[in-house]
């Protein structure tokens, strides 16, 4: 959608202009019920968009295909002179001195940036109901959440107030959140996205992840994001080609012949019958459209929701020490000695979810323990990444669902008291995929018969994410892909 | 083998501590139960079959090499490893400046952070 919308601004059919004003309406008119702004940028959006029309009538050319395209940003990601809050109390007033990699990059590319969005405190959720912020509405269907933890970031764009998001995906905090809003969520290989001005959750399983509208616009806003970083030494891969070249020479079913694709009846059995039906209908597109589907186990995947919950904890539990009140950030008011500094902030501004799981990295990481818990992850991890490994040798890609279910209900309207442990299992098919640092790309299926949207997941080796995106991209010319989204673009198409 | 941690007030006193964190009576009560539940869920790892096996801590371990492949066709592990691909070297560079640092302090005093006294005075 965004290169059809860059011809008609290049061609002067349209204005950027035009653009922010229907996105700033569109948020005016949801914000309320779907709440998916922490910070919204009107005066700031609007300037941008004119600068970006005069350029045009000066210049005579568009840069950029993102050159007027409003999108948003996780409230994660640092933007200078724009509070970041990463949906903490503790960082409610932070202004950042300075822009982080994802920030710098799309805004120098031209797009607008609308508004930043709300999330589980630290990204820690998948309900985006961890926030002092307050929940995110799935749009169309307020007593279900939008999902976590990049919550706000798939309400923006599933309600039409911007055409990209980014979020950040470290257990499946984008490719969720897309699946519950009938969104394109797309996660790369650890490596491919500097994580420069990201506020770090899971160091080693944190990657910056696009959501949009469709498999096209997600290339073109790669193209950006993947752009090379040197303050982040694990940006280890540039990609050989163009993501939007890669992305143009879509060529439909021929693209999709004689590809192989891995799954397991075992992973299907625990999910909703709508989402196995859903996951059957597809295998079996995939065959007529001439792919080959295989059997291949995952026998890790039973222990990868308990490795996950001890290395992510283990990790925030580093990361998140720096929230001690000194530097920036919340300070109590009054405190007899450091210590108490230090343990007053922390305690009084960081959310139930975020202590938890800084009290089970800690632990986990402490003497005596560590050996039998952290290490003993750290392995396990590495069989994940071994089955990984094994299948790619039989499949080019990997089919599991997004998720058991579609959208959950918000907590209030749900009888089920809140159980942590239960919560941590809808990442089941999410989180290997971190844990290996694999690519993974959740695509739209259409609704269920409750009129929630659900997705599936395609998942690709180390570094095949122009691959993967070229096979999604053609799959989505092959096969019936609800784009809902799309209809709140189409005066401008 | 099963690890059985009892997690009890005391331990959760103790990793509070070290975390820097500290809660009231029914937070705690709640958060016993909580890490109790998940560690014997965690304890369900001690089947995995990881004897030989190596910690994977960062896919980037992995990922170097493969890339280093994926660009230059080379079967790096047949090269010293002194050669092999390698995170980026750091580079010295410009940085913030005190103000802007200090934009977000909550207490300062003449270009410094200011906190509590941490030595009396005699």
């Amino acid at each position: 959608m965004i290169l059809e919308l860059h011809e008609k601004i290049k061609s002067k059919k349209i204005s950027a202009l035009d653009l922010i004003k229907h996105a700033l309406k569109s948020i005016r008119s949801h914000q309320k019920e779907n709440n998916a702004y922490i910070s919204i940028l009107d005066h700031h959006a609007e300037l941008k968009a004119k600068q970006c029309d005069e350029w045009l009538s000066v210049k005579g050319n568009l840069p950029n295909y993102l050159h007027g395209i409003p999108f948003s940003l996780k409230d994660l990601f640092i933007t200078k002179g724009i509070r970041t809050t990463a949906g903490s109390a503790h960082l409610a007033n932070y202004i950042p001195p300075y822009d982080g990699h994802v920030s710098e990059k799309l805004q120098s590319s031209q797009a607008v940036l609308v508004g930043k969005t709300g999330c589980d405190e630290f990204g820690m959720g998948s309900t985006n109901e961890n926030t002092p912020f307050g929940a995110v509405s799935l749009p169309g269907h307020p007593q279900h959440v939008a999902g976590g933890s990049s919550g706000g970031s798939a309400a923006s764009v599933a309600e039409g107030s911007s055409i990209f998001s980014i979020g950040t995906d470290t257990g499946g905090s984008v490719r969720l959140p897309a699946s519950f809003c009938g969104l394109v969520g797309f996660k790369p290989s650890y490596g491919v996205v500097s994580r420069y001005g990201q506020i770090a959750y899971a160091s080693s399983l944190d990657q910056s992840s696009p959501l949009a509208i469709d498999v096209s616009d997600i290339a073109v806003v790669m193209e950006e994001l993947s752009k090379s970083d040197p303050r982040d030494a694990t940006q280890v891969y540039q990609s050989k080609h163009s993501w939007v070249d890669v992305i143009k020479q879509q060529t439909g079913k021929k693209g999709l012949q004689g590809k192989t694709i891995g799954f397991h009846p075992a992973l299907w059995n625990s999910c909703d019958p709508e989402v196995q039906e859903v996951g059957a209908s597809w295998m079996k597109h995939f065959q007529s459209m001439g792919i080959e589907l295989v059997e291949i186990p995952m026998p890790s995947f039973e222990h990868a929701v308990a490795t996950y919950y001890l290395v992510a904890p283990a990790e925030a539990s580093a990361n998140l020490a720096r929230y001690d009140g000194v530097v920036y950030g919340y300070r109590t008011p009054k405190t007899p000695n450091l210590e108490s500094l230090f343990v007053k902030s922390r305690s009084e501004s960081l959310g139930e979810e975020v202590k938890r799981r800084i009290l089970i990295g800690t632990f986990a990481l402490s003497s005596g323990y560590s050996e039998d818990y952290f290490a003993k992850a750290s392995k396990v991890r590495r069989l994940i990444w071994n089955d990984f490994k094994n299948a790619f040798q039989k499949c080019d890609f990997y089919f599991t669902p997004v998720c058991a279910s579609t959208a959950f209900l918000k907590r209030q309207f749900n009888k089920i008291p809140m159980d942590p442990l239960k919560d941590y299992m809808n990442d089941i098919f999410t989180i290997p995929v971190n844990l290996a640092g694999v690519p993974a790309i959740a695509l739209p299926t259409g609704v269920s018969s409750q009129g929630l949207p659900l997705g599936m997941q395609l998942i690709g080796p180390t570094f095949s994410d122009q691959e993967l995106l070229a096979f999604a991209r053609n799959l989505e010319l092959e096969l019936p892909i609800d784009h809902g989204a799309k209809n709140h673009w189409k005066d401008f198409l | 083998m099963n690890m059985k941690v009892n997690v009890d007030k005391n331990l959760l006193k103790h990793v509070a501590q070290l975390a820097r964190l500290e809660f009231s009576e029914s937070e705690s009560d709640e958060y016993v139960k909580n890490l109790s539940n998940l560690l014997k869920y965690a304890d369900g790892l001690q089947k995995a079959p990881t004897e030989g096996i190596s910690p994977l801590y960062n896919p980037v371990e992995e990922g170097l090499m493969i890339g280093a492949k994926i660009q230059k066709g080379t079967q790096w592990e047949n090269v010293k490893v002194s050669e092999q691909p390698h995170l980026h070297i750091d580079t010295e560079k410009k940085s913030l400046s005190v103000g802007e640092v200090l934009s977000n302090a909550p207490d300062q005093l003449e270009n410094q952070i200011k906190i509590n006294a941490v030595i009396e005075e005699l």
